[in-house]
């Protein structure tokens, strides 16, 4: 008899090359060369970005690509897209085998310090200097991206956690956003004996997006100062707050708060958590402000209902910590390749991106989450077009972290151990499975594995005057 | 006699050069096997005793991979999860095919449409047919929610992809069923292959359908069912697409696999070294499944 290949083994093998077992530490070792890496064509700079969707991609093409290519004569960006998912993963291995692109895009500042250790990235401290950086990005970014006194990374697409909730629904009902633990738990209760969800929430299209919940909880419960205590290893992850943080998430997801229980919550796609908010079977959603971005396409005439929404902060849940607070994060960070035959052209590349307020703010108006670049924004360099509550929304954001009411999400200040073990063990914890202490016991253990590997992410200081 | 032995030189020579031109025919798929294989393969197992982060230079660490790996609790509930999915490719898919395929070998008219149809999922993506299947099983508009309309008594508030008892049979059911028409085809050709004579004289002796089932047919494929066992295991063990893309391992480990937990220390922990020491381990059992299955051939079935 003979044995003919099939399709489903070829895709194993390919799932498992990818695993590192055959393929992925092959493409190391042989230097398999990824597409579009870096060329050693001075003027050229090799972009992979995770900027998905077509609309996007186009509006990148016209906006950026197109206009540094004019302002920048004999210099030229050539991008390549990558799944937003895939983009670490494949970029430490071109690393790796010298055939990263010129321009790093990383998933965060958590894995920049790493690659700076290894000698991978280029400081940049010369042209920020040079360019004029500071100015422009808020004072406390260029912390996130200097390890040992030199500039690595800057951050981009600056995001928040908060609310999106049902304006039209609140009107109705007369119901007012909470921002206290007993207004949130008095709402939530109402909410649930009228039949309508508190939170529409569910993780299936990726597992990994409880780690929303994690950090508006730790953030919200424990508050600025010891969050920063805890993440820079001054105090233990398993102390008293954060134990009482773990169980506090755990009893709303208990109580079905979250998606209407926590079965539901592991089952329910993003597009019907977006569907259910949008036509009043549930009140709210804990989300990012990435989220701006698609919103619109959920409300009124485009979601076929005569909704309204609006964006608030999440509530405070301890009386010690302060409202508004906003859960920090970038969705990533750009630097400039060591080993690029184009260093000043890639530098060119991020001060066109960052250095002028307006062109900035213009892209965020057209793209909001893809675009929100950490910068001084006042309300006067957004469009007038722009939708009033995305750009009050930022403007709020600015303010508030200004004053050091700053949360930590997870993916951009945990280490990575620890920001892995937060968001994969917190299933277990609302399911029931895992109790706080224990949770949090393993977070603690992770975090030292990272602190003795050195890898630990720089993490904003809320004491520091940040202007 | 001189010309015998000319004669024979000759021809041994045109043997020897066919089998060199065979072999030079043959190194480009070897170069490629030791590129795609072999290479990678001696760097896992290099990297296995390493703590190699992904980038950067590895320290040496000795077996402790290995050790950390025969302490840790999760890879272990990986590995009985693996052993479930196993459990359940070696009954269900298999039984169905062979039923099916049997039932099919006993008809004429329309074989060939049934062949296809029932093929017909292997064929589909998986992500396409997760897609589907997320669909089907969700708890406010799938199956169960049809059944229970229709009178029929369905657990209060049950979300098999939800529920920890009921996630990874799930997944599974899944998999056996984008899997189960591709071994009916397998099982099928090998039906074609036994004697007719075989049958007619199991009738004329008075079998009916179940007994030539158990006395013909089994026997007549019983070298293909040998290895569409050792093949169902093996995939077993190297299971992720279907996994990954539905739950990726959740709810709350619930169906995590060694080869979804291996991807995740790989590349969200960052730990290379101890993932190539994982992944080696399964290549090691799976390696025990092909002697086997080699000792086996070697036993006379001509699998």
């Amino acid at each position: 008899m003979t044995t003919t290949i099939s399709r489903r083994l070829v895709l194993r093998g390919c799932a498992l090359g990818s695993l590192g077992l055959v393929g992925g530490l092959g493409s190391v070792l042989t230097g398999c060369a990824p597409e579009s890496g870096s060329t050693g064509r001075p003027g050229t700079v090799t972009y992979w970005s995770a900027l998905e969707g077509a609309p996007v991609r186009r509006y990148f093409a016209q906006e950026v690509v197109a206009k540094f290519a004019k302002a920048y004569p004999g210099e030229q960006i050539k991008v390549s897209y990558k799944n937003s998912h895939d983009l670490e993963r494949e970029v430490r291995l071109a690393l790796a085998a010298n055939t990263a692109p010129d321009i790093v895009e990383t998933n965060g500042p958590a894995f920049v310090p790493e690659l700076a250790e290894q000698g991978y990235l280029a400081d940049l401290s010369g042209y920020a200097k040079q360019l004029g950086w500071n100015d422009t990005l808020l004072p406390w970014v260029p912390s996130l991206g200097t390890i040992d006194g030199k500039l690595y990374s800057i951050p981009i697409q600056f995001e928040t956690l908060g609310i999106f909730y049902n304006q039209t629904l609140f009107d109705k009902l007369g119901y007012t956003l909470p921002e206290n633990r007993a207004d949130l738990e008095a709402l939530c209760s109402e909410l649930a004996n009228q039949g309508i969800t508190p939170f529409a929430a569910g993780n299936r299209d990726f597992a990994q997006t409880i780690e929303w919940f994690t950090s508006v909880f730790f953030s919200n419960y424990a508050g600025p100062q010891l969050m920063y205590d805890v993440l820079t290893g001054e105090r233990p992850w398993t102390n008293q707050v954060l134990v009482e943080a773990a169980a506090l998430m755990q009893d709303y997801f208990q109580r079905g708060w979250f998606g209407g229980g926590v079965e539901r919550y592991f089952t329910t796609s993003f597009n019907k958590v977006h569907a259910d908010l949008a036509a009043g079977k549930a009140a709210m959603n804990m989300e990012g402000t990435w989220f701006f971005a698609e919103v619109n396409n959920f409300f009124g005439k485009a979601g076929g209902n005569n909704n309204d929404w609006g964006f608030a902060p999440f509530p405070s849940l301890r009386d010690e910590v302060p409202y508004p607070l906003y859960p920090v994060g970038t969705g990533g960070t750009l630097s400039i390749n060591a080993d690029s035959a184009s260093p000043d052209a890639a530098a060119h590349v991020i001060d066109f991106l960052i250095g002028d307020r307006k062109k900035a703010a213009e892209r965020i108006a057209a793209f909001p989450a893809e675009f929100a670049l950490p910068l001084r924004f006042t309300a006067d360099d957004f469009p007038t077009s722009m939708d009033e509550r995305i750009r009050t929304a930022y403007v709020d954001l600015m303010t508030a972290t200004g004053r050091g009411n700053i949360g930590y999400t997870n993916w951009t200040f945990s280490a990575p151990k620890a920001a892995v073990e937060i968001y994969e063990k917190a299933q277990d914890l609302v399911a029931g499975k895992l109790a706080p202490d224990a949770y949090m016991a393993g977070i603690e253990d992770a975090f030292q594995q990272d602190l003795e590997r050195g890898f630990t992410p720089v993490v904003i200081d809320p004491q520091v005057n940040n202007g | 006699m001189g010309d015998g032995t000319t004669y024979r030189r000759g021809a041994n020579s045109i043997v020897a050069a066919r089998a060199r031109f065979g072999l030079v025919l043959l190194v480009p798929f070897l170069a490629l096997n030791v590129i795609v294989i072999v290479g990678p393969s001696l760097a896992t197992a290099y990297f296995s005793l390493t703590d190699w982060t992904g980038v950067g230079p590895a320290q040496w660490v000795g077996l402790d991979n290995y050790r950390r790996l025969l302490s840790e609790a999760e890879f272990y509930a990986a590995l009985a999860h693996n052993l479930v999915w196993t459990g359940i490719h070696l009954t269900v898919p298999i039984g169905i095919a062979l039923v099916g395929a049997a039932m099919l070998a006993r008809i004429r008219r329309g074989r060939l449409v049934l062949r296809l149809v029932y093929f017909l999922p292997y064929t589909v993506a998986s992500v396409v047919t997760a897609a589907i299947w997320q669909d089907l099983l969700d708890p406010e508009r799938g199956i169960l929610t049809l059944l229970s309309s229709v009178g029929v008594t369905v657990p209060n508030g049950l979300v098999l992809l939800g529920e920890q008892a009921t996630a990874l049979p799930s997944v599974a059911m899944i998999n056996v069923w984008a899997l189960w028409g591709f071994l009916l085809v397998i099982f099928l050709s090998a039906m074609q292959g036994i004697d007719e004579s075989l049958y007619e004289a199991a009738r004329i002796d008075g079998a009916n359908a179940v007994r030539e089932f158990w006395h013909v047919t089994l026997p007549g494929i019983f070298p293909t069912l040998v290895f569409v066992v050792v093949i169902s295991v093996m995939w077993s063990l190297l299971a992720f697409d279907y996994v990954w893309i539905i739950t990726q391992g959740g709810p709350a480990g619930a169906t995590e696999l060694v080869s979804t937990l291996m991807y995740r220390e790989a590349f969200e922990r960052f730990d290379v070294g101890y993932a190539a020491s994982m992944g080696l381990s399964l290549t090691l059992i799976s390696a025990f499944v092909t002697i086997g299955f080699v000792v086996v051939r070697r036993k006379g079935w001509s699998v």
